[in-house]
């Protein structure tokens, strides 16, 4: 029996082998991952310095322990160079051989990398991000002794680090180009509240403006803004946003945009190959964020292996923002388009994002608003895919 | 008198534990509540997991 080959060892690419195994002890399957195979919760990466946590401490299975407990086949450090989509093989290499494995299905999880910034300056390649457990644990070792960090972005991730490092004593630095944080999330009053929540003695936001170089400076670095205005520090972590990893995808003519396009089964365009995950984009949406990985993950090892086609189930998800100064929840709108109605004072807000047909279609949370939750979960229409 | 033994269960996603005797209260889980009398269609405050992904913690 040829195997399920799964691309990926992330949230999706696990979650998958283990809904997988779940229904079927027989099937053949195998992952194949250029990184160490290892599982972690990725959202902890942007919360784990304050707690004292190593990326050993992360860790929470080797892929030794997920091979016998899955009795999976995993291939660690392995490249998946190409994909024969007519006769249904990948080329793989792990730097000391090249083979072909065939698949009776391919499942792409290939996740997305750090976006690159168009920087200029001699340390622009000193620009470090944090996307993966390993480069958790480069970051930890980099900042240690250190006591400056400045922070390109204040999305989710780069408030969620300016939050975690700034508690255990750095002064850190913010750099965005638009005018609040969490800009696509949240309205400005409470983009301004988040903001009022950190400590000013150790964090200095520049809204508005963006970074254009990078040059040595001493033993640290001199960071330009686009507004003329330098500053020095120690380190300069890279948070704004994230490029969907369609490369593989796109070299076999596998329809790409964005994302990997798949309808709402997780299928390509081409026969037996499916994506899931952040890779993925369905009716023009990327999924970021753990839950709708792990509804797609279920419901594809569904559709693998029973005569069940199982739809993809996107519910809405409010995701909590790990800012212990000023408690965070957003629940993001799919369509952009609507307007944002605020309700109750700083720092507590209820924000509702509405629809020109008054219907609520996401939400966010601040202070003690956040207990509402349940609530506008309810509030919400479900989101419409197409 | 019967003494409750409380148990922890882990969610496998994000490895977020549930102790029976702590309860979630901010999730409106009060404390010492079993974690089979949770209603089925719970899900994991951190990472939106079901119920199901939890495990019971040895």
């Amino acid at each position: 029996m040829k195997p399920i080959v799964v691309i990926g060892s992330g949230h999706a690419g696990l979650t998958l082998t283990r809904e997988l195994r779940m229904i079927n002890k027989e099937v053949p399957i195998i992952l194949v991952t250029q990184d160490d195979g290892c599982a972690y919760y990725k959202p902890n990466l942007s919360k784990a310095i304050a707690l004292g946590k190593s990326a050993d401490d992360l860790m929470m299975k080797s892929a030794e322990q997920i091979k016998k407990e899955q009795d999976i086949f995993i291939k660690t450090e392995t490249k998946v160079t190409s994909i024969d989509v007519e006769e249904s093989f990948i080329t793989v290499d792990d730097g000391n051989s090249v083979e072909r494995i065939l698949y009776q299905s391919l499942v792409l999880a290939t996740g997305a990398s750090p976006f690159e910034l168009p920087v200029k300056g001699n340390a622009k390649d000193n620009i470090i991000s944090v996307n993966t457990l390993d480069e958790y644990r480069e970051f930890r070792d980099i900042i240690e002794n250190k006591k400056r960090v400045l922070i390109i972005g204040a999305g989710f991730v780069g408030i969620e680090f300016a939050s975690d490092i700034c508690s255990v004593g750095y002064h850190v630095d913010v750099v965005d180009m638009e005018a609040w944080p969490l800009r696509r999330s949240v309205p400005e009053e409470l983009g301004q509240a988040i903001v009022d929540s950190f400590p000013k003695d150790k964090v200095n936001f520049y809204f508005g403006t963006s970074v254009v170089a990078v040059d040595t400076k001493g033993d640290g670095y001199e960071v330009t803004f686009a507004s003329g205005e330098k500053i020095v520090t120690d380190v300069v972590l890279s948070a704004v946003g994230i490029r969907l990893n369609v490369e593989l995808a796109k070299d076999a003519n596998i329809e790409t945009n964005r994302g990997i396009v798949v309808d709402n089964c997780s299928r390509t365009s081409a026969k037996n190959i499916y994506a899931i995950g952040d890779c993925a984009e369905v009716a023009g949406h990327a999924l970021p964020f753990i839950a709708p990985a792990t509804s797609a993950a279920k419901a594809l090892a569904k559709t693998l292996l029973t005569s069940e086609v199982t739809e993809l189930r996107v519910p809405h998800l409010a995701v909590a923002v790990k800012i212990p100064t000023c408690a965070t929840i957003v629940c993001p709108s799919l369509s952009m388009e609507g307007e944002w109605k605020v309700e109750g004072e700083a720092p507590d807000f209820i924000a509702r994002f509405t629809n020109p047909t008054g219907e609520v279609t996401g939400f966010a949370l601040t202070g003690k608003a956040t207990t509402q939750k349940g609530f506008l979960l309810k509030e919400c229409v479900p989101p419409k895919f197409g | 008198m019967t003494v409750v033994e409380y148990k922890k269960y882990c969610c496998v996603t994000c490895d977020l534990v549930y102790d029976e005797e702590l309860g979630f209260p901010e999730e409106g889980i009060e404390a010492g509540t079993l974690f089979k009398d949770i209603p089925n269609d719970w899900t994991c405050p951190e990472c939106s997991a079901s119920k199901s992904d939890f495990f019971l913690v040895e």
